[in-house]
Formats: structure tokens, C-alpha cells, sequence
């Protein structure tokens, strides 16, 4: 992997803007954030996971899927985020709780003294739900890997010129015109469950 | 409406790039058309087929991204692994420090060379290679030969070369007997009795046997360590 040049003073708001930018600008913004904060954010989720020790080796999993969460609540949502460390800790704060919970290990106490900035509470369509993602993952690598990909770069918020120049493509007309194609495919695969390739 | 106009108002509120009041005019038509309502659902469902493969994706890379971190970090990333560098590193110090400030490193330092001065032809070659056995002597460590030789020339008329040879002994005494109390004592009187450059050393070299890191170096390091020596030896 390339090494990534993160400027350090970069504050908050400036990866909040860019990674709701899009683009090549969040994939880089994406990097550094995660890189600014990872070990912080990993020394509080072994603390947490510490007092349960079934759980031990969690603690990568549970940083990497809060992480997930927060950049898709960053894009999506509009919600005003005070401190990016503090609604990533929450986060993986709250889905170690929800396991906990499933797992009926322990009967919650709630914290009340500690707060990180992220008090809803998970939406189920951001947690995985196993069989029905099977499905959907199957429909999606039905597809070509052009298709994959360029559906990947629309999802990502690149720009339909941008999509051309990275796939190669004469015009923005074409990348428009394929990207629509494919979400036809796609929908086509997950409607039918047809199996053929594309 | 159009079914290109459609599809991009769907998908700008798939990405949530849709203006509000876009957004309620869809709502609205959704409300109204149910084949937009499925064809918004169909476009939701296909969307989040797509996301779960950026999620995966993205998840891969942060993975790589800790790898890469280990790698660049590599031995000092463990906390065992920075201590270890850091008491290797203080002994290391510790190490040279103890060699440079030993006592026969500092008496080494300080011997002084013979300077010819006002002397005939004959006279100089004679000094000049009494002055010469005289410090290959102290060279070899043979710190008693070596007062031996600088002894007759320091009983010499030439009170620069005297004075000279009277540092020398007194660095060979150094290096034989360390700083005791009856050397530093020889040290001070040297100091008082001689002019010029070699007083100035005298006074350097009586400063530093009295600092807090001569005192560390010499004293207690030769009062801890001269009963485990012979043992370990």
C-alpha cells in the first residue's frame, strides 16, 4: 500500500467537508481520519472489551465497524458531530453494547457519566443482518467487474466525468449511460435472482 | 414527468444529494404513484446491495491501512519493544560515559607533550627523546616507568619543561591511585605554585573531580563496584 501524506493539523471539520465531498477528495480524507484516530479509539474498545474477556480479540472488528458506520452517517446524515474521536468511541461503544445484548451476557447499566456524541440508537439497516446481506452481496458479484466498479465509484459520489476519465470511457454521455445500464443489471439480478453473468 | 428526470431525482436521494424541496416532491409522488414507490424501492434495495460491497472494500483497506502502520512501526510499536531500545540505549550511554570519564582515559587526556625551548642542538636531542621514552611509557600504561622517566626532568633549570614533566607525574599518580584526597592535595599545590596554561588545567581538572558527575564517575562508581570486581573477575 501507497504511504498516505495525512496533514496533521487538519481539524474535524475539514474531514467532515471532505468526505462529504466525495470523490477522490473522501477516499483520501477517509484514510487520514482513520489513521488520526485509530489507536486512541483502539486502546477504549480493548478497555472495553477487557471486562469481558469473551470478547477478546473483538476490539479490531468492533474499531473497523464503527468506523464503516460513521463515514456512512457522515455522508448520509446531517447530524452535527462535535468531535469525530468522541462519535467513533460511541459508536463502537454502542454495537460492543447491542452484541452484549444479543449475546444476553449481561443485564445493561447504563453509562451515564461518559458521553461520545452519538446517543441515537443504531438504525438496523446499518448493522448486519446476515442472510439478507448474502443475497444482495451474490446479486452484486453477478455483475461484471466494470460494472462493479463503476457502481462502486457512483456510490463513492465521483462525479460522472470523473467516472470516465478513471474507466477509460469517451464521454460523460457513455459513463452515464453504463452506470445506468449496470443499476439496471443489478436490479434485474436481485429481482429475478437470475444467476447468468453479465 | 420524464423517466430520466425521474431516475436522477431517485438517485440523488439514494446518495442524499436530493434539495429538500426535491426530496418532498418525491415523497409526495411516492405517496401518490405507487410504481414510483416500487421503482424507489427497487432503487434502495440495489443501492444497499452496492454499499455493502463498498463497506466490505473499505473495510479491507482499513486493514491494509493497520498492516502498513505495523510495518512502518515495526520493533518500537510494542510498548516491550520501545523499552527495550530505550534501557539498551541508557546502558550504551552509560557504557561510553564510564570509559570516557575513567580514570586512566582522563590521565591520558591530560599528559602534556615535550615543546623544545631556547635549548642547544645536543641538549634537545637528548630531551626530546627522554621526553619521548618517558611518554610511550605512559602510553603502554607503565605508569611507574613512566615517573621514573619524568622525575629527572622535572629537577631540570628549564622551569617551563619542569613544570611540564611535574604534571605528567602527576597524571601517572592519577592513573595508578585515582583521585585520592593526598593527590588532590598534590593537584592544589601545583595549581598555586605553577603560572600559566597548566594552572588553568590544574583548576579545570580539580572542578571536575569535585562536580556531581566526576564525583559519580569516579568515586562511587570505584566504591560500588571495587567489592563485586575481584569477584566477578
Amino acid at each position: 500500500m501507497n504511504h498516505l501524506h495525512c496533514a496533521i493539523f487538519l481539524r474535524d471539520d475539514d474531514y467532515l467537508r471532505e468526505i462529504r465531498a466525495g470523490g477522490s477528495r473522501a477516499d483520501s480524507a477517509i484514510s487520514c481520519l482513520y489513521l488520526k484516530y485509530r489507536k486512541r479509539t483502539l486502546s477504549y474498545m480493548r478497555l472495553l472489551i477487557s471486562k469481558h474477556p469473551e470478547f477478546k480479540g473483538f476490539a479490531d472488528d468492533l474499531v473497523h465497524d464503527a468506523f464503516i458506520i460513521m463515514v456512512n452517517k457522515i455522508r448520509y446524515d446531517e447530524a452535527e458531530v462535535r468531535s469525530l474521536a468522541g462519535f467513533w468511541i460511541g459508536i463502537g461503544k454502542k454495537i460492543f453494547l447491542n452484541e452484549l445484548k444479543k449475546d444476553q451476557r449481561i443485564i445493561l447499566v447504563k453509562d451515564v457519566e461518559e458521553k461520545y456524541g452519538y446517543d441515537h440508537d443504531l438504525h438496523e439497516s446499518i448493522l448486519p443482518i446476515p442472510e439478507e446481506n448474502e443475497q444482495l452481496e451474490n446479486a452484486f458479484l453477478q455483475l461484471g467487474p466494470r460494472c462493479r466498479e463503476i457502481l462502486l465509484l457512483w456510490i463513492n459520489q465521483y462525479t460522472m466525468n470523473e467516472i470516465a476519465d478513471k474507466m477509460h470511457l469517451t464521454n460523460v454521455a457513455m459513463a452515464r449511460k453504463m452506470k445506468y445500464e449496470c443499476f439496471r443489471k443489478l436490479k434485474d439480478f436481485l429481482h429475478s435472482g437470475n444467476n447468468k453473468g453479465v | 414527468m420524464e423517466d430520466q428526470t425521474l431516475a436522477a431525482l431517485i438517485d440523488q436521494y439514494l446518495l442524499g444529494t436530493i434539495s429538500p424541496q426535491d426530496k418532498a416532491y418525491l415523497e409526495q409522488l411516492m405517496a401518490t404513484d405507487p410504481s414510483v414507490a416500487t421503482m424507489v424501492s427497487e432503487n434502495q434495495l440495489a443501492f444497499k446491495a452496492i454499499q455493502l460491497e463498498r463497506n466490505r472494500r473499505l473495510k479491507e483497506k482499513l486493514r491494509a491501512l493497520d498492516e502498513d502502520d505495523l510495518k512502518r512501526q515495526g520493533f518500537f510499536s510494542s510498548k516491550s519493544g520501545m523499552l527495550t531500545f530505550v534501557v539498551v540505549t541508557l546502558f550504551l550511554l552509560y557504557y561510553l560515559a564510564s570509559a570516557y570519564y575513567s580514570i586512566e582515559s582522563i590521565a591520558c587526556r591530560n599528559i602534556e607533550s615535550y615543546a623544545s625551548s631556547g635549548l642547544s642542538i645536543k641538549d634537545q636531542k637528548e630531551m626530546e627523546s627522554a621526553w619521548k621514552e618517558a611518554e610511550e611509557a605512559f602510553r603502554r600504561k607503565e605508569y611507574q616507568s613512566a615517573i621514573h622517566r619524568y622525575e629527572p626532568l622535572a629537577e631540570r633549570y628549564d622551569r617551563e619543561q619542569a613544570n611540564v614533566a611535574k604534571w605528567n607525574i602527576l597524571m601517572a599518580r592519577l592513573a595508578i591511585e585515582g583521585p585520592t584526597t593526598s593527590w588532590k592535595h598534590s593537584l592544589d599545590s601545583f595549581a598555586r605554585d605553577t603560572p600559566g596554561v597548566l594552572t588553568i588545567k590544574a583548576y579545570k581538572l580539580s572542578g571536575f573531580f569535585e562536580s556531581a558527575l566526576g564525583r559519580f564517575f569516579t568515586q562511587q562508581f570505584q566504591e560500588k563496584f571495587s567489592s563485586i570486581k575481584p569477584r566477578l573477575i
